[in-house]
């Protein structure tokens, strides 16, 4: 379970252009939901993700993952739980592109603190279960934009993380692939993965079981 | 992690062995300009220690005595150093001729100073001095045709009255030619000498007749008669004399040839050497800036084109610490590949015998600023990836790149 108690999130907080991003904003998330987060440009959507990827840092409040507090802790603690309690899927994919897909995929696995046996095996899995398994050795540059999300996702659960975060996975893709996409977050989800959602897309929100809807830094719904 | 720093140095290929080429010529340059410094300065540096206080150089034309006798005619004389002339006499090689040519000697202080190049063999060690041991000789090329290994049949008298005695000389290495030697110049020149005068380029073309070099200490246990003369010696003085005193002892020593003291001695060399670095410095500057700055913004360079891969790796659960890590194995195999592009042109210069036109040596003064070059490349490899990762968060790498 995800918990957000009051989070405060100032950018530049020590210069004249500080700006507050977040106001003080409480969620909770269960395990095995499906949540979509919506709102304007600006609204501190991705800045929310962000934080609940743990690549962001936050001023105030607390964010608990399965009762753990996820503040103040050190550098390996944070990487261990980007490593092994999330997958981050991007807009932009956020590939190696030089690398195939396959050494895409390991990338998690090679920096894991468990040790991983028959990682190259655990890589195909991932991609065959996303239903790319025959594009592993393919350099990622050479990918369409759908096969390159396809990557992402398989990369985002080779670790069997409980949460997979998504910053507008659909937002480059066009209509037919983003159904394609959204049906495999569906089927992860399914499999019991918790799936938190940042789109500007009703079409996506509209699959989720519930959208939180941020205005101006605040949860308004 | 070493695949990871592996497969990111294989990414950038191009641009990592453009850096590597640039290190190359850096370490080639580095090499010339200490060659350059070496070949200045490096004849002074073993030699400087002979020079402290008050004393005087003087160019003998005679025999002046041992130790023992040049201090009890000059009671101001705390030392003497220089090479000897000795009563051993041999022939050149394979003749059955009178053995008519003279044998010199150096002491260990001298032996352990200066080492010059060998063409084959050793130099001289004081590790080897004992009286049971057989003599050790060292002989410049010649047409006398001595090589190493060589056993050369000398002769000499104990004293002036007695019977020649024979002994073997064992030769353990040949000086090249041209190849500069201390101990056995000829005369102090003038006014203007410096230190560079105290060495002597035996050239096999224009003298024929090698050095055969001794050791002293070998040569005292076996009772072969050894004095300082007919050449330059160095003399130190008590340190309590002034320099008005020092004047005038030389010119007591000039009765045995000219003589200078130290005061005006160093005086020539700090000259000659702040003048020569002076000459050379501009260069040694620029070079510097141009390491530095060459390694700053190429390493700059290849870690900002890096920095989304490593974002990426920061997003997938590694600590900055481990990209920083990645980073650095690309280094350290672009910088193998720098040395052996570096060493491969050094050679094939060295094969075409270009170098030979040049001052360029590789010794180990070459040899360590070539790995200071290195070890800069190495730290600015870590520590731009720390200051360029760290002034910003992730979140803002992976957004502003993507």
């Amino acid at each position: 379970m995800i918990k957000v108690n009051n989070i405060v999130k100032i950018y530049n907080p020590k210069s004249s252009n500080a700006f507050e991003a977040l106001h003080g904003v409480s969620t909770q998330i269960n395990d095995g939901e499906m949540v979509a987060i919506m709102g304007k440009s600006g609204a501190g959507k991705s800045t929310l993700l962000h934080i609940l990827a743990c690549i962001d840092n936050y001023q105030d409040g607390e964010y608990y993952i399965n009762d753990t507090l996820v503040k103040n802790l050190s550098e390996r603690e944070y990487a261990r739980i980007r490593n092994e309690k999330i997958g981050m899927v991007m807009q932009d994919f956020a590939l190696v592109e030089d690398f195939t897909a396959l050494e895409n995929v390991l990338i998690p696995l090679n920096f894991s603190k468990q040790k991983v046996k028959n990682k190259k095996e655990k890589a195909l899995a991932a991609l065959k279960s996303v239903g790319i398994e025959e594009l592993a050795k393919k350099p990622c540059s050479k990918l369409s934009g759908g096969q390159k999300q396809r990557v992402a996702i398989a990369r985002a659960i080779v670790n069997e993380p409980a949460m997979i975060l998504a910053d507008e996975p659909t937002g480059a893709l066009d209509t037919k692939t983003s159904a394609e996409i959204m049906e495999l977050f569906t089927s992860l989800n399914d499999k019991g993965h918790t799936v938190i959602i940042v789109t500007h897309d009703p079409l996506v929100a509209e699959q989720c079981h519930r959208i939180i809807e941020l205005s101006d830094g605040n949860i308004v719904s | 992690m070493l695949l990871l720093g592996v497969k990111t140095f294989v990414r950038k290929l191009g641009q990592n062995l453009f850096i590597a080429l640039q290190l190359a010529v850096t370490l080639i340059l580095m090499v010339q300009i200490v060659s350059s410094v070496e070949n200045r300065v490096g004849l002074y540096m073993p030699i400087r220690q002979f020079f402290s206080g008050r004393g005087a150089i003087v160019g003998c034309h005679m025999v002046m005595g041992d130790e023992q006798e040049i201090k009890s005619k000059f009671s101001d004389v705390t030392d003497v150093n220089g090479g000897y002339i000795t009563g051993l006499s041999y022939a050149p090689k394979g003749s059955t001729g009178e053995k008519s040519y003279g044998a010199e000697a150096l002491d260990n202080n001298f032996i352990n100073t200066y080492t010059p190049e060998m063409e084959s063999g050793v130099w001289l060690s004081d590790a080897d001095c004992s009286a049971d041991s057989s003599i050790k000789a060292v002989v410049t090329e010649s047409t006398f045709g001595y090589t190493t290994g060589d056993i050369v049949e000398a002769d000499f008298r104990p004293t002036d009255d007695a019977e020649f005695q024979n002994v073997s000389i064992e030769i353990v290495g040949v000086i090249k030619d041209d190849s500069p030697i201390l101990g056995f110049s000829i005369q102090i020149y003038n006014s203007n000498s410096d230190f560079r005068d105290l060495y002597l380029s035996n050239n096999k073309e224009s003298n024929p007749v090698p050095l055969l070099i001794t050791q002293k200490e070998q040569i005292e246990q076996k009772g072969i008669p050894y004095a300082f003369g007919m050449r330059n010696i160095i003399l130190n003085f008590n340190d309590d004399i002034s320099e008005s005193e020092e004047q005038e002892i030389s010119m007591h020593l000039a009765n045995y040839g000219q003589a200078m003291t130290f005061t005006d001695f160093n005086r020539n060399n700090q000259k000659y050497v702040t003048e020569e670095i002076a000459r050379i410095l501009p260069l040694m500057v620029c070079i510097f800036i141009l390491l530095i700055v060459s390694t700053v913004s190429l390493n700059g360079l290849s870690v900002k084109s890096q920095l989304k891969s490593f974002s990426i790796y920061y997003i997938l659960g590694a600590k900055w610490r481990q990209c920083i890590t990645i980073n650095f194995i690309s280094s350290i195999i672009t910088s193998v590949i720098a040395i052996i592009i570096a060493a491969t042109a050094a050679n094939v210069i060295n094969l075409m015998g270009l170098w030979s036109f040049t001052v360029v040596q590789f010794g180990r003064v070459q040899l360590l600023s070539c790995l200071i070059v290195i070890i800069i490349n190495l730290l600015a490899s870590l520590i731009l990836p720390i200051a360029i990762m760290k002034s910003n968060t992730p979140k803002e790498i992976i957004t502003s790149t993507e």
